[in-house]
């Protein structure tokens, strides 16, 4: 069923491409027109590592620019240099700690910008142009630095920058080109047509594989905080960190008894059931590997415990495990207070 | 069950990117920019359906820098019934459990079938009802540098593909093994496709490095623009193999070649090893390979091309002219050679420049040595060694390199106005140290007039280092002697100039030694990429005075010590013994092979009673293991520096590195 | 199921490109055909016997190539160059630019080697399609080189030179992959014109690899250094002998000023707004830099700046940055080292963003020795990169200058008869020992004796009897016999089309530049310099036409400084025997 739709898809593609020939393109109009909307930003920094600048770009003709929050910004003289070389002080107007962005004003009117109200999708494949001034490569009335590339997927940011994790965990662009570069974060993404899709992040390592990432924030992500902030009302809207449960579900309630946690890793094998607990119930027996709690897999005892930790206890339990070389479901069913429990 | 529930996610994830496509279609026809954005996108989902995630549980956490294990990777299906090919990267961490998830969202198991070693690929299989889908392969013939290359994985999100765009940078890489892109390639889709603008698949993308290595060999390049798919039509070719369960592995000859230059040199044979496919069918040192395969070989890579993409057990055609004789074999190759063991005969030549235009003369012949058991005396003169005559002293050196212990050699022996013809059984390098030795040369003439360089306390200064380096040149250093190098590597803390030449000037005078002392950085710690400066130190002495490319050593003590195996280990060209002093082998992914050209020998102290005793004896285990010359030296309880005699006996020792 | 088969069967048995839009196929197969031929041209420098390097670009058929200083300097004068045909050709060291990181190499062997065309890298715009290839990392072990695509992110982009003496100057800079081995090798347009020469990158965010910001020294800056590149001397790149900064306006103004330089005898000072320089407008000071950066020393090029107000439009000769001294200390240094390839090095502390030195591979084990064919195109000389090809073009110049007649035989006095500007009669008489000149308000006559650069006669000339008689001796002794003659390079020449070919010749305590036009290999011009930081005599020779079957010019114009300028018709040309000159007693 599905693979009909994509054959469908691929005979669209066939169709349209009977019509006129195109040759070989430059961006260099679309950047063009777009490089008088860039800034560059200098502040506080210049010691060992940290630059003393960033990026950004205008979002009103009233000199409003919308860049990241970050130490730049952490000074009172911020300078915010024009795509004509004019330098403004930028006074900070709002900033919404959690998606680490900031509006700066600068004293100036008639001045191109992009319009953060206006929604432009991209999707997996999308190609990009990147404007920021990475590595302060651009002076005084000196453009913007441009990179090409593609989205190369839409997914949840998963980051830690040094040892700690990022405040933001929404949606991102993650790009195919190398544009998280020093002095980057604040700059623009747009499509190939011009359009405003996302601002450039900071620096950052995945969590998982530790690489370095390159992505960016969609606008619509950003646009309720901007907003607000352009209207002056913005109150810091926090993402709720995940609500320690009152009571957590713990193993031995559950009547498992996991191997020895020995390794670097230690699988999660089960090495006894108690009798008559909830999990002989369900149907779990000594030697099942746990790899699945709820949609999360667990690598090892120590993230089988955390993810257990973060489960109500009388909130019903998924586990997926692993017996030879099969795969197999069995639910919990939530434990009610105050049940007797087997000396 | 789960397998439903995710099938309903992916149609409607499927009707949205249904609908994307018609609406991108309709607004931007006519751009080439545009046109080409749907077909990356077309193209993806073409070849989305065999994309897989995959997931692990144990195994490692991190190694070294590199976190391992903890991020989803990918994996590509190669055949219906449920066989995954995927990055031997991705299974580093050496997982207990393997969990594939399929492009309909539904959770197996795997098993890790084979291991491809040469390619650095992996088998997976999963037990499937319904056929999986199988991608279009990209006949290797039809690649072409500079046309689309989309690199695919599912690492983001296992309901969606994750792309990066590039082009075919360039085929035949890694020794004709892969082929090479600038779309970022990196953890995120190792083990997924390379493919083109139809969706057809050009390779798998895999880490590597033309310098061979395991399986984290190239990571560093990630993201660069530079980087690798293994061709999937080579794969294919070898997935028979592979479903049967077999690993495979490089197909080696087992010769080593002559020079260091693999592009400026002809393919000319420096030793073949007696247990190698090469040597059992006929090949020797100083035989020059003219073609292999079919092809004809004119420099050493082109070589290294034919053999690079080949399997053990394969069979190629190796044509050789050895003088006007033309030598040509099908050889098969092999996994593996035994580690090469140097042969001994049991003496020291006499040194100076006389000697190094004519016959080799005996200064020393080793007690209980072959050359013992078959009388051979100092002042002997080695003419001939297997019928071939020997005129200098170079020439019985590389004739020993194609030799190993056990074999028998023929010896013309000149002793005073009578020719001997003696059969020694060549033996193994001795361990022990060496007692006193008879002087290494007699009276030299006076150097040649013309400028000298410096003698006495030079200091060394490298333009680009910050290091400080002195050196001691016997003042009476006469270019017409070759002088040993001895490379000093502090402990932590330094040294004291006055102390450490006061230490080594008699010794340096005596033996015909040059002293260098370079400095760590930090003096509290040697850094690893410090090796590069005591080379830029080492190259500089070679180019000033006359060295003895035989009797280059590095010694070093505690930290030192370390970082002496590390230069070693680096500069195989020119560091011929490695001397440490308290201080264990670092772990080292994996040890250097021993080799016919560029010898090791290794002298270690081993103090009975501190905590690093258990790592020095496993580190000398494990270079006997690999056939290196070990000579390990006890120094009682405590860890300590040699004493005066200790230091001369060890003196002694890198006197006597042009045993042959 | 079932369905999923026939999926399967679908899918393989579809010939998929099929599928595919036929523009985006054509536009690829376009592409792939200008990546080849690209790619024919371009070269894989291999140093101490392939353990480290460089890439390049040939850029004509006899096998003049491209490359960065910091790639050749660690090889000596020969080198060996991979190609994309497989072969491996040696290749000598012809000419460098330390400061601008070019040198130029000849590859031996081949009158038909593949090259490239060159672009005017002026008009190339920030999100151009464009190209690198080269030989990253040495991966190219089959001497195919690594392609890689991206667009231009960035042009007229000044890097500072960073610790080293390489300053980046009005180069283009890309997010097509510039790795470590890159170095030297070739930027091309998306038509597969070279457009510039990769060098630098910035590497601090993770060592040694590429992060999507690459710089390469623009083909037109090269253009400009080709002439001296050709030279096998060392180039030196330009300055105005002034500072300058930005005021609160943005206005670029002179700082301070050398009072010995050219700019300031053309009137040039102190708080002056300098609004264009070398045809290009100055927004800023590093635009100021970047222009000047393009061109070699000694060039004049326009400068058009404010005085008080008052905008004034000069010629400007340019001093050069460095001491030659400084320059060939430099060649003769050693070469240094770069850290080994590929491994990651630690993002630097430094605050200030600062693109590196491309690295290459390992440094040398062994000098290898260097083959005939290279000694064949070497000469040593100090001063020079490679003497030999100094000697090719010296040479080159005089045979077609001779070519058009031959003045040896004219060693008697010669006497010019022609119109001076308000048509009154003008006679010059020049022999070995005398010079003069004739009007009828009087005559002026000089003996060529002792110091030539104390007779700047007639007044206000800057020596124009001094000019002539250097001009004749010059026709008739040639360079072997005039006295220390070399070939300097290229240079623009007022009033003509293209660069001129310059030849620096020193007789006695004067220095002559003879500039001849490649164009008919005539002589266009001259300049006598008497002294350092003094303004030349200048003549310009034009309307040559034929006396007794050699060509004369017609028309000699003189000029000094900014005032001085007389035009002569020459009427007739007249040589006395060599024996006349005899008695005249030779000196």
């Amino acid at each position: 069923m599905t693979r009909l739709i994509w054959t469908f898809c691929l005979a669209l593609v066939t169709v349209v491409t009977a019509r006129d020939f195109a040759v070989a393109q430059s961006f260099a109009q679309v950047i063009a027109d777009n490089q008088p909307k860039m800034v560059k930003i200098h502040g506080a920094g210049g010691v060992r590592g940290l630059e003393a600048y960033q990026s950004g770009f205008l979002i009103s003709d009233q000199g409003h620019v919308l860049t990241v929050w970050s130490y730049v910004l952490d000074t009172d003289y911020v300078t915010v240099t024009l795509d004509d070389g004019r330098k403004f002080e930028g006074k900070l107007a709002g900033a919404d700690p959690r998606l680490e962005l900031a509006v700066l004003k600068i004293d100036a009117t008639d001045l191109p910008s992009f319009d953060v109200a206006a929604s432009v999708p991209a999707e997996a494949g999308s190609r990009v142009l990147a404007f920021s001034n990475l590595f302060g490569v651009a002076a005084g009335d000196e453009p913007a630095s441009v990179q090409h590339g593609i989205v190369a997927v839409k997914t949840r940011l998963d980051a830690r920058r040094g040892a700690f994790e990022t405040p933001y965990h929404g949606p991102v662009y993650v790009l195919d080109a190398m544009t998280n570069n020093p002095g980057a974060a604040g700059g623009a993404l747009l499509n190939q047509h011009g359009e405003l899709l996302a601002m450039l992040g900071k620096e950052l390592r995945s969590a998982h594989n530790n690489i370095w990432l390159n992505y960016a924030i969609p606008v619509d992500e950003m646009r309720d905080s901007v907003t607000r902030i352009l209207a002056g009302n913005f109150r810091p809207g926090e993402d709720k960190p995940p609500a320690k449960p009152d009571e957590a579900i713990d193993l031995a309630e559950l009547g498992l008894v996991l191997v020895p946690d020995v390794l670097e890793r230690t699988p999660p094998y089960v090495d006894r059931v108690r009798a008559g607990s909830a999990a002989e119930i369900a149907g779990i027996k000594p030697d099942d590997l746990l790899v699945f709690v709820g949609e999360s897999l667990v690598q090892s005892c120590k993230s089988l415990r955390e993810e257990l930790a973060r489960l109500e206890r009388d909130a019903g339990l998924k586990i997926v495990l692993m017996r030879g070389q099969e795969l197999i479901e069995v639910e919990i069913p939530g434990a009610k207070g105050g049940e007797p429990q087997t000396p | 069950m789960i397998g439903n529930m995710k099938t309903t996610i992916v149609l409607a994830a499927a009707l949205v990117l249904h609908v994307c496509v018609f609406v991108a279609q309709a607004n931007a026809a006519d751009s080439l920019q545009a046109r080409e954005e749907q077909a990356i996108k077309a193209a993806v989902a073409r070849v989305a359906p065999s994309v897989v995630r995959i997931e692990t549980v144990g195994g490692l956490e991190r190694i070294g820098q590199l976190m391992v294990g903890a991020a989803p990777t990918t994996g590509l299906v190669v055949s219906g019934d449920g066989y995954i090919i995927s990055s031997a990267f991705n299974f580093v961490q050496k997982p207990d459990s393997i969990l594939v998830t399929l492009d309909g969202g539904s959770r197996r198991p795997a098993k890790l079938v084979a291991t491809d070693h040469s390619r650095m690929l992996v088998l997976l299989k999963v037990d499937t009802d319904a056929s999986l889908s199988v991608p279009e392969v990209v006949p290797e013939k039809e690649m072409r540098v500079g046309g689309w290359a989309l690199a695919v994985g599912r690492t983001f999100e296992s309901s969606q593909a994750n792309v990066s765009v590039g082009i075919v940078s360039a085929l035949s890489r890694i020794w004709g093994k892969a082929i090479q892109t600038d779309a970022k390639i990196s953890p995120n889709n190792y083990g997924g496709p390379l493919v083109d603008i139809s969706g057809r698949v050009l390779g798998v993308l895999v880490p590597m490095s033309p310098q061979g290595g395991a399986e984290l060999a190239g990571v560093e390049w990630y993201d660069s623009g530079i980087g690798f798919a293994v061709p999937l039509e080579s794969v294919m070719r070898s997935l028979p193999a592979m479903q049967q369960g077999r690993d495979l592995r490089a197909g080696l000859l087992g010769i080593t070649m002559q020079g260091a230059d693999v592009y400026g040199t002809d393919a000319v044979i420096a030793a073949a090893r007696a247990s190698g496919p090469a040597y059992k069918m006929g090949f020797r040192a100083g035989d020059k390979i003219i073609e292999a395969g079919g092809k004809p070989i004119t420099r050493q890579s082109e070589l290294k091309h034919q053999l690079g993409p080949r399997y053990a057990n394969e069979k190629i055609r190796i044509v050789a002219l050895r003088g006007d004789q033309r030598l040509d074999r099908e050889v098969e190759l092999v996994d593996k050679i035994e580690p090469y063991e140097a042969p001994f005969l049991g003496i020291l030549p006499l040194r100076g420049e006389s000697l190094e235009k004519s016959p080799p003369v005996v200064r020393y012949v080793y007690p209980e040595s072959p050359a013992a058991a078959v009388d051979l005396k100092p002042g002997d003169e080695i003419r001939s060694l297997d019928g071939a005559a020997v005129d200098k002293l170079d020439t019985i050196v590389e004739k020993m390199q194609s030799l190993e212990p056990g074999q028998k050699v023929r010896l013309e022996v000149r002793r005073g106005s009578e020719t001997l013809l003696v059969e020694p059984t060549l033996g193994r390098l001795p361990e022990a140290l060496p007692g006193v030795l008879p002087p290494a040369h007699g009276p030299v003439e006076a150097p040649p007039e013309g400028e000298r360089p410096q003698t006495g306390v030079v200091t060394v200064k490298i333009p680009e280092f910050e290091n400080e380096c002195l050196a001691y040149v016997p003042d009476n250093y006469n270019p017409r002697l070759a002088y040993g190098v001895v490379v000093w590597l502090h402990a932590p803390g330094g040294f004291k100039q006055e102390e450490l030449i006061e230490r080594w000037k008699p010794l340096c005078d005596e033996n015909d030694l040059i002293l260098v002392a370079p400095k760590s950085g930090d003096r509290a710690r040697w850094q690893p990429t410090e090796a590069r400066f005591v080379r830029r130190v080492l190259d500089d002495i070679l180019k000033n005075y006359h060295v003895d490319a035989s009797r280059v050593v590095v010694h070093g003590h505690e930290g030192g010590g370390a970082m002496a195996y590390v230069v070693g280990f680096t500069n195989r060209d020119v560091v011929r013994a490695v001397a440490a002093v308290d201080a264990p082998l670092p772990r080292v992914a994996q040890l250097p092979e021993t080799d016919p050209v560029e010898r090791l020998a290794f002298y270690t102290t081993l103090a009975t009673k501190i905590d690093a005793t258990p790592a020095i004896e496993a580190g000398i285990k494990r270079l006997r293991e690999m056939k290196f010359p070990v000579s390990a030296h006890d120094v009682g309880d405590q860890p300590r520096y040699l004493t005066t005699e200790e230091l001369q006996q060890l003196v002694r020792w890198f006197d006597s590195l042009d045993r042959i | 199921m079932r369905l999923s088969l026939v999926l399967c069967l679908l899918l393989s048995s579809s010939a998929a490109r099929a599928q595919v839009d036929p523009q985006v196929l054509e536009a690829e197969t376009a592409r792939v055909a200008v990546v080849e031929r690209a790619s024919s041209a371009t070269i894989a420098i291999f140093a101490n016997g392939g353990q480290g390097g460089g890439s390049g670009v040939v850029i004509s058929p006899d096998g003049y190539a491209l490359s960065n200083f910091h790639v050749t300097h660690e090889c000596g004068p020969g080198m060996k160059c991979g190609m994309a045909d497989g072969k491996l050709y040696d290749a000598v060291i012809v000419g460098l630019d330390p400061t601008g990181d070019v040198a130029l190499i000849k590859l031996l062997g081949r009158t038909d080697f593949p090259h490239a065309e060159l672009a005017d890298s002026d008009q190339v715009r920030v999100g151009d399609w464009c190209f690198t290839i080269g030989n990253p990392f040495l991966l190219a072990t089959d001497f195919q080189p690594s392609v890689a695509y991206g667009v231009i992110s960035g042009v007229h982009r000044y890097q500072y030179p960073s610790g080293t003496i390489l300053e980046y100057a009005d180069c283009l800079q890309s997010d097509a992959a510039i790795n470590p081995g890159n170095s030297g090798g070739p930027m091309f347009d998306a038509q597969g014109r070279l457009i510039g020469i990769n060098g630098r990158g910035s590497f601090e965010k993770r060592g040694r690899v590429n992060v999507g910001v690459g710089y390469a020294i623009s083909i037109n800056q090269i253009k400009n250094f080709l002439g001296h590149l050709r030279s096998g001397r060392i180039a030196d790149h330009a300055t105005l002998g002034a500072n300058a900064r930005s005021d609160e306006r943005r206005r670029v103004m002179v700082d301070d000023i050398l009072d010995e330089s050219d700019a300031y005898r053309r009137g040039l000072r102190y708080g002056d707004v300098i609004i264009s320089c070398g045809g290009r407008p100055v927004s800023s000071v590093n635009a100021l830099k970047n222009v000047l950066g393009i061109f070699p020393k000694d060039w004049r090029v326009p400068l058009v700046f404010e005085h008080r107000g008052e905008r004034s439009e000069v010629l400007v000769r340019l001093r050069g940055v460095h001491r030659e001294a400084e320059l060939a200390e430099l060649i003769e240094s050693q070469p240094k080292a770069e850290p080994e390839k590929g491994k990651p090095r630690p993002v630097p502390g430094d605050p200030k963003p600062r693109p590196e030195r491309m690295p290459k591979g390992h440094p040398a084990t062994k000098p290898a020795p260097v083959p005939e064919v290279v000694k064949q195109h070497y000469v040593a000389k100090s001063g020079y990169v490679n003497y030999f090809f100094n000697q090719l073009n010296r040479d080159r110049v005089w045979k077609a200058l001779v070519a058009r007649g031959d003045y040896a035989a004219l060693r008697g006095a010669w006497t010019v008869v022609g119109q001076a500007p308000m048509n009154e009669e003008v006679r010059f008489e020049l022999s070995d020992t005398q010079a003069s000149i004739k009007l009828p308000s009087g005559e002026l006559k000089i003996e060529l004796t002792g110091a030539l650069s104390e007779r700047p006669d007639p007044p206000g000339s800057g020596g124009l009897l001094v000019a002539l008689s250097m001009w004749r001796r010059f026709l008739i002794e040639g360079p072997e016999k005039f006295g220390d003659v070399y070939y300097l390079g290229t240079a623009p020449l007022a009033g003509r089309e293209g660069l001129m070919d310059v030849l620096v010749a020193t007789h006695g305590d004067v220095e002559c530049r003879f500039l001849f036009d490649p164009a008919d290999g005539q002589l266009a011009g001259m300049e006598m310099i008497p002294e350092e930081d003094t303004d030349p005599c200048e003549l310009y020779f034009s309307q040559y036409k034929e006396v007794e079957g050699r060509v004369l010019p017609g028309r000699i114009e003189a000029r000094h400084g900014d005032d001085y300028l007389q035009v002569f018709q020459c009427r007739e040309f007249t040589f006395a025997s060599a024996a006349a000159a005899e008695e005249g007693g030779n000196d």
